[in-house]
């Protein structure tokens, strides 16, 4: 048999070396890294919908706001117990998980994806090109958030898809802007100077050249933007303008238990709860992901 | 015919409330696999006017006004932004001033080497990186095979510098433009470079121009000097008449304000007094009369005409011969 080489020997491999400063950075981001362990339990929790309770979502299973650990008509247990339609919470959770998850991370993603490309090109075009967008920015950015998603999801109509539009728009205009700034910094480095001298197109060069620069800002913008928008949508919910029932999400969760709250409270605490612990967990991640990203800002803050 | 071939080149950069005339009307040529230097302090208009070669000049502010630069016979100045982009690196290749921000940070060696080959000589990316692994090893990289999987910040500024070199040379181009390549390097790492583009030029039969404000550096490496001072070309001539017999007053300012191997070493250095021209406000004059011991009244009236002190050795100055005389009397003493 030959000997397991000794420890020191073996070249650190890929996956190792990622491990090894992934938990660098774990250690010294300890909030973070709870915000991403909330995040990672929040995430298995909604994934493992029709897995942990046996029950369907849209199904009544009990008398109105049955309290929790209590049992149903046909014996079910109950762990968060019923809401406002008998309906298990604890599975209704899981599935709204779903919805809010999706709108959460599809808003901001179209959203700054949107913001960056617009940002970059205005940066890199400079001249009336950046004048007109940037105009049209402020337009978008003077428009409260919340009117001009109402407006939108009125207009496309209440469906998932128009919530994630709706509330995209509202990520444009601020995430362009602050893409811009960066670009206009970058594209004034002697590097685009020298991808031009080297023959590159523009396009060549706002796709392979700026935009990876300016994927750092993105990848923060988009962080905070989840949490956002995970708000925003609990907010268009629960003025009815959201994602509609039978389709659960967290905010619609809360627009039906309030008028039943009084009748068991924890059927409007539950989803305004979870609404708290996920955003701020994201925040979490959020603000050490800046901290890790953007240098200049190590140390402060 | 010359490789490159600039006449009357004028490229002015304009603000709300002046025009800044950066450079004012430039001739000068370069032949095939010459190696030309483009000499002058910061702010004479050495690197506009090499921008201006490429159609690199951002504007607005700039805007080539006036001139011709024709490379084999093409007015590259006529041609379509996408015409012109084939020029580029293809037939011209530029080196840059900074080599710690003319690599884009977050984008590996590899991508950024074959990226000119990928796009301008269509090679696939396997041909391209295969090449890439040559230019790395001759422009002196060693495990050019590590080194093209890393980044940028992995590099020292020399090394840097080399992979400049080798991006420029990627595309065979007939011409090099290196705009101060040596400015932000160490004096020991300067010759090295120098030294590398000397060769790698040479080997390939390919034409330099180097832009450096340092007329030190350019001795050993040129065959002809371009003088330039606030937007013109002052004095031109082959490099050993440049050094031994300068015509124009600046150029003699410009020899005795380096040291020099060959001098009393108890001697101090003679600096030009004064500081160049507002290029935004040009006296109507010679432009260096105001700082010029030479200078004569006539002088601050009328810019000075090109006079011919010796074959192919020419010199913008109203006492250019007076001036020339001078240094050739010197040195048939010495």
């Amino acid at each position: 048999m030959i000997a397991a080489p000794e420890r020191s020997e073996v070249a650190p491999t890929r996956t190792r070396r990622i491990a090894v400063s992934s938990w660098r950075i774990m250690r010294k981001h300890p909030t973070g890294a709870v915000g991403l362990v909330i995040l990672i339990l929040i995430l298995l929790f909604i994934l493992s919908a029709g897995i942990l309770t046996p029950h369907r979502y849209d199904r009544t299973l009990s008398g109105k706001a049955a309290p929790m650990m209590s049992r149903g008509f046909d014996d079910e247990l109950l762990v968060l117990g019923g809401d406002e339609l008998g309906r298990d919470i604890l599975t209704r959770l899981q599935h709204a998980g779903r919805t809010s998850f999706v709108i959460g991370l599809a808003a901001p993603l179209l959203g700054v994806t949107l913001g960056t490309i617009i940002g970059i090109v205005s940066a890199y075009r400079g001249g009336i090109v950046d004048l007109l967008v940037q105009r049209v920015v402020d337009v978008l950015i003077s428009l409260p958030g919340l009117v001009l998603a109402m407006a939108v999801t009125l207009a496309l109509g209440f469906s998932v898809w128009g919530v994630i539009v709706a509330l995209s728009l509202n990520v444009v205009g601020g995430s362009s802007r602050v893409v811009r700034s960066h670009a206009l910094t970058q594209s004034q480095l002697e590097y685009v100077q020298a991808a031009r001298a080297l023959g590159a197109s523009d396009l060549r060069i706002i796709f392979r050249h700026l935009l990876p620069n300016s994927m750092a800002v993105s990848l923060v913008l988009f962080t905070v933007g989840v949490g956002a928008a995970i708000t925003a949508e609990a907010g268009l919910s629960f003025l009815g303008l959201g994602v509609q029932p039978p389709t659960p999400s967290w905010g619609n969760m809360l627009t039906f238990a309030q008028q039943y709250f009084r009748f068991g409270a924890h059927i409007a605490i539950i989803p305004g709860l979870t609404i708290a612990i996920v955003v701020f967990a994201i925040n979490l991640v959020g603000d050490s992901l800046r901290d890790i990203l953007d240098p200049h800002l190590r140390g402060r803050g | 015919m010359p490789l490159l071939e600039i006449e009357d080149l004028k490229t002015y950069f304009y603000s709300d409330d002046a025009v800044v005339k950066a450079v004012d009307g430039i001739t000068y040529d370069i032949e095939e696999g010459e190696t030309v230097a483009l000499v002058g302090e910061s702010g004479c208009g050495k690197s506009v006017s090499s921008l201006s070669i490429l159609g690199l000049i951002p504007s607005p502010p700039g805007r080539i006004v006036d001139g011709e630069v024709k490379f084999r016979g093409t007015d590259l100045l006529q041609l379509s932004a996408s015409e012109m982009r084939r020029y580029r690196s293809r037939r011209i290749a530029m080196v840059f001033q900074e080599p710690m921000s003319s690599l884009n940070p977050v984008i590996n060696i590899e991508t950024q080497l074959t990226e000119g080959m990928m796009t301008q000589l269509s090679l696939t990316k396997r041909q391209a990186g295969d090449r890439a692994l040559e230019l790395l090893e001759t422009v002196g990289i060693s495990d050019p095979e590590r080194r093209l999987k890393q980044f940028p910040h992995e590099f020292s500024g020399g090394m840097r510098q080399r992979v400049m070199i080798a991006i420029a040379l990627s595309c065979e181009p007939d011409l090099i433009i290196a705009d101060e390549p040596t400015t932000s390097l160490d004096v020991t790492i300067q010759a090295q470079i120098l030294d590398l583009m000397q060769t790698l030029t040479r080997e390939r039969g390919m034409a330099l121009l180097l832009i450096t404000h340092n007329l030190g550096v350019v001795a050993r490496y040129v065959e002809r000097i371009n003088i330039m001072y606030a937007g013109r070309i002052i004095e031109h001539g082959a490099s050993t008449d440049i050094f031994e017999k300068p015509s124009h007053p600046y150029t003699v300012g410009l020899l005795n304000s380096i040291p020099r191997i060959d001098r009393d070493t108890r001697s101090s250095l003679d600096p030009i007094p004064g500081q160049p021209p507002d290029l935004a406000r040009l006296p109507a004059g010679c432009h260096f009369a105001e700082r010029c011991r030479n200078a004569i009244d006539k002088c601050e009236r009328e810019y000075p005409t090109t006079v011919e002190v010796e074959p192919k050795h020419t010199s913008a100055c109203w006492v250019a011969e007076a001036v020339y005389n001078d240094n050739a009397l010197q040195l048939s003493h010495a």
